[in-house]
């Protein structure tokens, strides 16, 4: 209801009264958007785009794995073949917990590192030489409580190129860098991040003639950022 | 103040009284709303950016460079562990003023070159992580030796053993004010040579 003013001569009775009130009070209720002053609001004004941010980072002590790679897109974590988190006894799992990220409101960004100390070849008893790779990648818990990969944050890497003398090979020390963006096409609610390890090509149960990864100082990150309310 | 609600919600005889606190009281529900107090409530349109100030929310600075630098490990002259020992990279270190505290800081940075230290050298040899001057743990990575032949000049180089390292790391904590950021890279044999480097760091509110 708008204002009606009174003209000269017009009784004031209370009718017109509250009715004019009622509609100040309309007014004051309704601002529209055009009401504020362009680039006026800053950051005193708005709530942050962030909603939790989590990191966690696994260093100081090396850790060797040999676990063998599941395959492409293939989320299992125990048997011949699996994916294993990386961790170290100190500071537990390269991974994040959320109390429940709904997707619908929220996208997760997520970035990881993984410190590669050293990946070693398959050497057999006939001095033969398979080379292999590591591989790791990002896993998110959904709402039924399934660690899901996501395979495009599948990351490979070789060991150095072989001593041209023979089969001695540098320590590595590479760094896999992966960042990624989640969205509700990934799953509806995210629960925690985590980044696991695999290698390739490996078949002997002994340590030292065979296929394996040792990972020091990694670290991994994510950022629930807010696309609704 | 939320919603303003100015008359008495019962119908009715109007005092005198509320009419005139509906219109300015500093004690109850008024009309007093529209000098400075309206907020949220009393809104009923959409924000677009139109109405956010630039770079309110969020803002950042980067710094890159794609020369070379030779780093010599002639110019480190202290033990890794030692307060010091590590010299910052041009190109990937910088300073940045936070006009708040924010509820994240985002830093990324990447670096590369090339050594020419022996295969097998125990020579120590790491790029670092640094905020606001203090090391961050875990946050480095030592780097590879590049050379195979036992000549610093003439031995033959690894060609795909150029390191790399692009790292991140996030803060919730910083304080309003002005923070360094840095990478700093420690050589203790022969020579490490840089090539492109960045870091960038984005503040969220």
């Amino acid at each position: 209801m708008a204002w009606t003013p009174h003209k000269e001569g017009d009784a004031i009775t209370l009718a017109a009264v509250n009715a004019n009130i009622s509609a100040l009070e309309t007014q004051a209720n309704l601002v529209p958007a055009d009401a504020i002053t362009f680039k006026s609001l800053h950051s005193e004004h708005l709530p942050s785009v962030i909603g939790e941010a989590r990191s966690k980072r696994v260093f100081g002590e090396e850790q060797t794995y040999i676990n063998t790679y599941p395959g492409w897109e293939r989320d299992v974590t125990s048997g011949p073949a699996h994916w294993q988190v990386i961790a170290n006894s100190t500071h537990g799992d390269l991974g994040v917990s959320f109390t429940g990220v709904d997707m619908a409101k929220n996208k997760v960004l997520i970035m990881a590192n993984i410190g590669v100390k050293n990946i070693n070849h398959r050497i057999d008893g006939n001095g033969a030489v398979t080379k292999g790779h590591a591989a790791v990648k990002i896993q998110v818990k959904n709402a039924a409580g399934d660690w899901v990969g996501l395979a495009r944050t599948e990351r490979f890497l070789s060991p150095k190129r072989d001593d041209p003398a023979g089969l001695l090979l540098e320590t590595r020390h590479g760094d896999i860098p992966i960042r990624t963006l989640v969205d509700s096409s990934d799953t509806a609610v995210v629960y925690g991040v985590r980044a696991v390890v695999s290698i390739s090509y490996r078949v002997s149960a002994t340590l030292d003639d065979d296929c394996q990864v040792s990972l020091l100082n990694s670290n991994l990150s994510a950022i629930t950022i807010k696309q609704a309310i | 103040m939320a919603t303003v609600s100015l008359l008495p919600a019962t119908a009715g005889t109007t005092a005198a009284s509320d009419v005139n606190d509906a219109l300015y009281s500093i004690e109850t529900n008024s009309m007093q709303v529209i000098n400075g107090h309206l907020e949220a409530a009393n809104f009923a349109g959409t924000l677009t950016s139109d109405h956010i100030r630039d770079s309110s929310l969020v803002n950042g600075k980067m710094v890159a460079a794609t020369g070379n630098i030779d780093c010599p490990f002639a110019a480190y002259t202290r033990a890794i562990d030692d307060a010091g020992s590590h010299k910052a990279i041009p190109g990937a270190s910088l300073e940045f003023y936070l006009p708040f505290a924010p509820s994240l800081v985002i830093i990324t940075w990447n670096v590369g070159g090339q050594n020419s230290i022996q295969k097998g050298s125990a020579a120590d040899r790491e790029v670092r992580f640094f905020i606001d001057g203090q090391p961050k743990s875990g946050l480095k990575r030592k780097i590879a030796a590049g050379r195979v032949g036992a000549d610093a000049r003439t031995g033959a180089l690894y060609p795909d053993q150029d390191f790399r390292y692009s790292g991140h790391e996030i803060i919730t904590n910083m304080t309003k004010g002005f923070h360094s950021a840095s990478l700093r890279l420690y050589v203790g044999s022969d020579l490490m040579r840089l090539r492109v480097r960045d870091m960038k760091v984005i503040w969220f509110k």
